[in-house]
């Protein structure tokens, strides 16, 4: 058998698309050749596995518009409502009396009926005015300033005066006691003050005194304390040397008393 | 498929809409609403994405219909219109930086998501947890395949178009769309049998 039909041919052979006479044929290569035949039965399962899975439920509808069939007011849609806003502020104007007006004098507007401007001589004689106004506040401030100021000084040099009158009518006298009261008083510190420094000075010299004399005693006792113990070991080591000398006596003497022993 | 042998002869409804009748393009729509969402739903395995080119698909039909000059073939019309917003949801998606969310989630956390059924809507939990886990398979397997053997595999299983069609609808000769058929079901069939799925696995009738 030397027919083998194409891949594309046994699909179209698996989905029952192909015409009868080429799919006899293929039936016929498909029993002579029992493996191509379980080839295309497993693509067949394949198949039907797939067709388990099943279609989904459409979880919406999208929502669908009807176009608007009246196309001729859909064009003139927009014109009408460009009008009916241009009626809508007009209507609005009139209602709240807003009005708007422009010749050569200028453009205004307002809520109500709109009168003409002033003329630039009227605003120059206005601003005119008002500089004028200005200067003469400025200057009756500053004379009451000056006026002020003027009674003050007025005041203060008064003051003055009197303070030196009073001065001037102290008698001699007087003014040189004050004057020895004060001197006496500033002596009287002075000595206050010399008393303290001696005693402070003796005060601390008595402290130097004593610190010392301690200091010496101290000194003095540890001195002893040394001396004290200088004897104690020299007093140790003569007996441990008395006790050596003494053991070596005796073993001197054992020693002569064996030679002696031996020489006997 | 069934769907499709059942559905009335749409040509005078597709007659009417063509010339402005907005119930018969109310009624096209409802017609077709269900089988171009399940063609893009299987396509992405995404319902965002699917209801995105459902929408498109019925908004460039209600515009474009006019320009439709055989009633016949209105079916491979709006499957290719379909399929070309599929195509631009692809480059879209490719264009744009996304982030999805399942990409933070551990690759068992998602396994878990995916496998877990919503709902229990049948009395025989065994045999709804089967459907449910065959679908998440099939989903699988056929994401995995290229996407122009994946669209032909949809068009053919689940659309029911003749290969004539897919061969108008995808503008390729009737040769390609075998081709690819071919090799789209050899893979799935490695696929499912690398998973260890076959007729006696599945634990309920076919």
């Amino acid at each position: 058998m030397s027919y083998k039909p194409t891949n594309e041919e046994l699909m179209a052979y698996l989905y029952g698309e192909l015409e009868e006479s080429k799919a006899a044929q293929i039936d016929q290569y498909l029993q002579d050749n029992p493996e191509a035949k379980a080839e295309l039965e497993a693509l067949e399962g394949t198949r039907q596995l797939l067709g388990q899975w099943e279609d989904e439920e459409v979880p919406s509808m999208p929502g669908f518009i009807q176009p608007h069939t009246n196309s001729e007011w859909l064009y003139w849609r927009k014109y009408v409502a460009v009008a009916a806003s241009i009626l809508l502020v007009i209507s609005f104007g009139w209602a709240t009396g807003f009005n708007i007006g422009y010749d050569d004098q200028g453009f205004r507007m307002g809520f109500t009926p709109a009168s003409e401007g002033l003329t630039s001589e009227q605003v120059a004689q206005m601003l005119a005015n008002q500089e004028q106004d200005l200067i003469n506040r400025m200057n009756a401030g500053l004379t009451d300033y000056k006026d002020s100021l003027d009674f003050e000084m007025q005041l203060m040099s008064q003051n003055i005066d009197t303070r030196l009158d009073n001065v001037n009518t102290l008698p001699e006298e007087q003014i040189n006691d004050l004057l020895n009261e004060q001197k006496q008083q500033l002596l009287a510190e002075m000595n206050k003050l010399n008393n303290q420094l001696t005693d402070n000075y003796r005060e601390v010299f008595r402290e130097l005194v004593v610190s010392f004399s301690d200091n010496y005693e101290n000194q003095r006792i540890e001195d002893l304390r040394r001396v004290q113990a200088a004897l104690n070991d020299l007093d140790d080591a003569f007996s441990s040397k008395q006790e050596a000398i003494e053991e070596a006596l005796y073993n001197l003497s054992i020693e002569v008393d064996a030679l002696a022993q031996n020489n006997d | 498929m069934k769907e499709i042998t059942l559905m009335p002869q749409s040509d005078f409804l597709i007659a009417a809409a063509k010339d402005g009748d907005p119930l018969a393009l109310n009624q096209l729509v409802k017609l077709w609403h269900k089988r171009i969402y399940n063609f893009s739903f299987k396509y992405f395995s995404d319902h965002d994405q699917a209801m995105e080119v459902t929408q498109k698909t019925f908004i460039s039909m209600s515009k474009n219909l006019k320009t439709l000059k055989d009633e016949s073939s209105f079916k491979s019309w709006i499957y290719r219109i379909a399929a070309n917003y599929c195509h631009e949801e692809v480059r879209r998606q490719k264009r744009k930086w996304v982030f999805p969310f399942m990409k933070v989630q551990s690759k068992d956390d998602r396994d878990f998501i995916e496998n877990s059924p919503a709902t229990w809507r049948e009395s025989d939990p065994d045999k709804e947890y089967a459907q449910v886990e065959l679908k998440e398979l099939l989903k699988r397997a056929l994401k995995i395949l290229p996407e122009e053997q994946r669209m032909v595999v949809i068009m053919k299983e689940y659309e029911g178009l003749k290969i004539r069609e897919i061969a108008e609808v995808m503008n390729i000769s009737e040769n390609t769309v075998k081709s690819r058929l071919y090799y789209a079901l050899g893979s799935l069939r490695k696929q499912l049998e690398q998973w260890n799925i076959n007729k006696e696995t599945i634990h309920y009738e076919l």
